[in-house]
């Protein structure tokens, strides 16, 4: 940084408190960087200092971005199906709410799990809880646009998941 | 190297800047957030769950009711009054504890909030003058490793992109601006566009890092994170991650450059006096 009248110039001794925020970063980046760049022992040990007060993960749209535009619906008394959060307008954070349900959904129909898990599910049912206060049983989809070829990304095909509940 | 107070007063009103509108943005639907959470309870952080998860240990749900207002009030205070480590500690507490209780709608940019209070924590402008205090030597360290954090977010997002196909070949973008749920409709006609953004996005994560040690590069590079972000605020949903950016941006700047930004907010309070 540049030296200015108005700015206190450091002394030397704090050049190790400098070190000390670079050796910080530098366990933090065996935290966050990709699993393959770090070595197995550095990784631990930058898990069990990072995680419980300085977690964190860069990973948004990367290594490559998402194939899939998912989303998941709640079927309506009448046989109509709306998303999750249409019931809170343009809110980015419910949006992004059940972006994340979504997605979690996804990845574990992914893994060859026959329903998601109880505690989506429940995610699930708390976002439309004027649905789940008229009808017992709320029945839910996923919805998936997947591109198939990254080079016209327009061009996607949709299925359908039906997410019953595990009896 | 120097530390200016004036890009210290402003990351300090920065932040808490941000997190009010945070919070404000929020409460129309904090019961589905914070109230009656719609985000499953996470499984523990070990002893500083008292920290970290402060509604789910050792305070009740319906603190929140409390812990909103109060947090409010906490960030308002921190606009007009000196930086005190008692004030700064339960406003990382409670900011990290909501963000927790809804995890389902965090972001990066809430994550890198957390870290910027938690440092806040140690940071105090006052104590930047000549001198060898602990107090001065607590806000270098904060500060120091707020400027690090940013550098270490951005090589690290380079880095997770570097070992994927589709910030190389361009075509990152374009999938991008098709996904329904981001609002890109606009782009995904222009492919060339779609292309030129992703290697300017990639080359930018990328350089980032390096550029900001030397100034000429480094207002550039500033230059170029404010259009980035202010562009991901407005289109892609994640207003506050855009904007957390920006908030670190505060540090890096120099004494005149932080003293531009301020020059509004002294108007303002000299008005309000």
């Amino acid at each position: 940084m540049d030296s200015d009248a108005s700015t206190a110039r450091t002394p030397r001794w704090q050049r190790w408190i400098f070190i000390a925020a670079l050796a910080h970063t530098l366990v933090l980046a065996a935290y966050v960087l990709p699993e393959a760049w770090v070595p197995v022992r550095a990784r631990a040990w930058s898990q069990a200092y990072a995680r419980p007060l300085w977690h964190q993960q860069w990973r948004l749209f990367a290594p490559d971005p998402r194939m899939t535009s998912a989303w998941v619906e709640v079927g309506l008394s009448d046989s109509a199906w709306r998303p999750l959060d249409a019931g809170f307008a343009d809110d980015p954070a419910m949006h992004r709410m059940a972006g994340s349900i979504a997605r979690y959904v996804e990845d574990e129909l992914d893994r060859g799990l026959p329903t998601p898990s109880p505690a989506i599910m429940q995610a699930m049912r708390a976002m439309v809880p004027d649905i789940v206060r008229d009808a017992p049983h709320v029945r839910f989809r996923l919805v998936r646009d997947r591109a198939v070829d990254p080079h016209h990304p327009e061009r996607r095909e949709r299925t359908i998941t039906y997410l019953d509940e595990a009896p | 190297m120097t530390i200016p107070p004036a890009s210290v007063r402003l990351f300090r009103l920065a932040v808490h800047l941000w997190l009010i509108v945070f919070l404000v943005v929020r409460i129309p639907v904090g019961a589905y957030l914070w109230v009656d959470p719609v985000s499953p309870t996470l499984p523990g952080n070990g002893f500083f769950s008292w920290a970290t998860d402060a509604f789910d240990t050792w305070l009740p749900g319906e603190a929140v009711y409390v812990a909103v207002p109060l947090l409010l009030a906490l960030a308002v205070r921190n606009l007009f009054r000196p930086a005190r480590w008692y004030v700064g500690l339960p406003v990382w507490v409670l900011y990290t504890g909501l963000m927790h209780r809804a995890w389902l709608a965090g972001s990066g940019g809430q994550q890198l909030m957390g870290i910027l209070l938690f440092w806040s924590i140690f940071i105090d402008e006052r104590s930047l003058g000549p001198g060898s205090s602990f107090r001065h030597a607590s806000s270098v360290l904060g500060v120091w490793a707020v400027r690090l954090q940013l550098l270490l977010v951005y090589a690290a997002a380079a880095a997770h992109k570097a070992t994927g196909t589709a910030w190389w070949d361009g075509t990152a973008v374009g999938i991008v601006a098709t996904d329904a749920t981001y609002h890109l409709g606009g782009l995904a006609h222009l492919p060339w566009l779609c292309r030129a953004i992703t290697w300017l996005l990639f080359a930018f994560m990328a350089l980032f890092p390096v550029a900001v040690w030397w100034r000429p590069a480094r207002r550039i590079a500033l230059a170029a994170g404010l259009v980035f972000h202010t562009a991901t605020a407005v289109f892609l949903d994640i207003p506050e991650m855009g904007t957390a950016f920006l908030v670190a941006y505060a540090l890096w700047l120099d004494a005149d450059e932080a003293a531009h930004f301020l020059r509004p907010f002294a108007q303002l309070r000299t008005v309000m006096k």
